[in-house]
């Protein structure tokens, strides 16, 4: 299992960073499959505003425990190669990237079960805040839906 | 002992953690918490005890490291 990043980006996740990742994994000869997936703050309406960025706070060593262990419960249940998750702190504005998953399996079918299932772990189980930001007219907290 | 706040738990409290006399369990915790923050009572949130979260009546030791989490909204 793969230990040498940080999840957590300072800000949006910059677009080479998916590049770089892809790179990496051209010395894995057994790797046939990459799933990727990216979220993207959206300016959603709110009541007469719209969202400008999303601030993330998170409980930093708790998020890491649990990205641990949905490592292992993925590489329990299907033959996977490697899994990436890269997830933003501080503001992210409207249009641009504050989650970066990747996972590489030899087929492609355990590749996307297995960036599905970790995108839906993030969601429910990393203890990590959204405050959306209604440019100079406040904020309110982001809710996760979990079915969209 | 020192209870850490997120999401909108700070906002509520004005600051990120709380400094509390050392209590036994969650339930009296959370029973001094409500009465210093009434609004707590209309929060939904979950209690981290050394990073796990936990369900139902737990005991609390002094160093334990205690969290408030409020429903997730990450991604």
């Amino acid at each position: 299992m793969s230990k040498d990043h940080s999840l957590f980006i300072d800000g949006s996740i910059p677009p080479d960073l998916v590049s770089t990742q892809i790179a990496k994994q051209q010395t894995d000869l057994r790797a046939g499959a990459h799933s990727i997936f990216l979220g993207q703050v959206r300016n959603d309406p709110i009541d007469e505003k719209r969202v400008h960025a999303i601030e993330y706070t998170a409980y930093e060593e708790m998020v890491l425990k649990e990205y641990e262990s949905i490592k292992e419960e993925l590489f329990d249940t299907y033959p996977l190669r490697t899994i990436e998750v890269f997830h933003s702190l501080g503001t992210v504005p409207a249009g641009e990237v504050s989650l970066f998953v990747i996972v590489t399996a030899e087929h492609r079918k355990e590749a996307i079960n297995a960036c599905r299932d970790a995108v839906n772990f993030i969601k429910k189980q990393f203890p990590i805040w959204g405050r959306e930001l209604l440019g100079d007219e406040g904020y309110q907290w982001k809710e996760n839906n979990f079915d969209e | 002992m020192k209870i850490q706040l997120f999401g909108n738990l700070v906002d509520l409290a004005g600051k990120n953690h709380v400094e509390v006399e050392n209590q036994p369990t969650t339930d009296k915790l959370i029973e001094l918490l409500v009465t210093r923050f009434p609004e707590l009572k209309d929060h939904q949130f979950l209690i981290a005890v050394n990073h796990e979260v936990i369900s139902g009546k737990t005991e609390l030791h002094p160093c334990d490291e205690i969290a408030l989490l409020p429903p997730f909204s990450g991604g």
